[in-house]
């Protein structure tokens, strides 16, 4: 069974969560180029590594961020939005 | 079905209790089970589901949630996911952070006044139409196991932890309690799908040897 952490309701089964993507900031849309507007609409970044993506711990709807090597598919940490120390 | 009266409150598990109950009643003006029939009793020592859905409850979050609350005269748990039964027999539940779960005791007024009063700065209500059951007996634990993968021996009526987790595929808040040193579990769960979890305990439950209680037999359980 795959386990993941969540920072508020501890370790569970991954089928309590619910995976949103990387975090990828948005470019001002007011100021920057449509390239890079369509670069960060359509495009995402398929390369292994180690990623920071969003991530739901859904009975609770806690959200917080996953640090995890996509490559091992192996979670280096988990932390809430703003506890990024 | 034999309902004699208008109820003006609904269980959200009426759908799949309807066609096994035997006889009604109305608590707290929701329509709800009496009983079940003659064998209520022999299921609540094994693993008996009752439905407290017809409890008054309230909620709040944002992070002036609790400071709200205390100024309502609701004592709020000091650990995240936790709960504490006020003097009142009023249970508050502390949701993670900074979200609240009220319920009245039969006859509590903290649901009605939360719901009255004006939220100040920084609290949100937070809707509850909850499906509340209660699980019981010697073989819930063992119910547990089947339904979920959350361990429910972590869940000590002394510590008076609180899990947040999937039970059946269904998100549910969970508690441990006990009565007469017996420990008994109280879940949570959106009331749609509230029928969906109750018909699915019920059918593990009958498997252990219990199955579905009416208000009659669940006695002092009803009442905590």
């Amino acid at each position: 069974m795959k386990l993941m952490t969540c920072p508020i309701n501890g370790t569970r089964p991954i089928s309590e969560f619910a995976y949103w993507g990387e975090i990828r900031p948005a470019p001002d849309a007011d100021t920057c180029s449509d390239d890079q507007w369509a670069e960060y609409v359509f495009h995402r970044n398929g390369a292994p590594g180690v990623k920071k993506e969003w991530w739901c711990h859904t009975p609770s709807n806690t959200w917080f961020i996953a640090e995890r090597d996509t490559e091992k598919d192996k979670v280096l940490r988990t932390f809430l939005h703003g506890d990024d120390k | 079905m034999n309902a004699p009266f208008a109820p003006n409150r609904i269980s959200p598990l009426f759908d799949e209790q309807a066609p096994h109950a035997a006889k009604w009643t109305q608590v707290e003006t929701m329509q709800t089970v009496a009983s079940f029939g003659s064998a209520d009793a022999a299921r609540l020592p094994l693993a008996g589901i009752g439905d407290l859905s017809f409890r008054r409850r309230a909620g709040v979050k944002g992070p002036g949630a609790a400071a709200w609350l205390n100024a309502l005269g609701i004592v709020t748990p000091e650990r995240m996911n936790s709960w504490l039964r006020m003097d009142d027999g009023t249970l508050v539940l502390r949701l993670g952070n900074t979200e609240y779960l009220v319920e009245d005791a039969p006859g509590g007024s903290h649901a009605a006044q939360m719901n009255a009063a004006a939220p100040a700065h920084g609290v949100y209500p937070v809707p509850r139409y909850d499906a509340a059951l209660v699980v019981a007996g010697r073989n819930a634990l063992e119910l547990t196991r089947q339904t979920c993968a959350f361990d429910f021996t972590t869940l000590s009526p002394a510590a008076q932890g609180l899990a947040m987790t999937s039970m059946v595929g269904v998100g549910v808040t969970a508690v441990a309690m006990e009565s007469g040193g017996e420990t008994y579990y109280r879940l949570w769960c959106d009331g749609t799908y509230g029928g969906y979890l109750w018909a699915t305990l019920v059918e593990v439950a009958s498997d252990l040897g219990g199955g579905a209680v009416g208000l009659e037999s669940l006695g002092r359980l009803a009442q905590q």
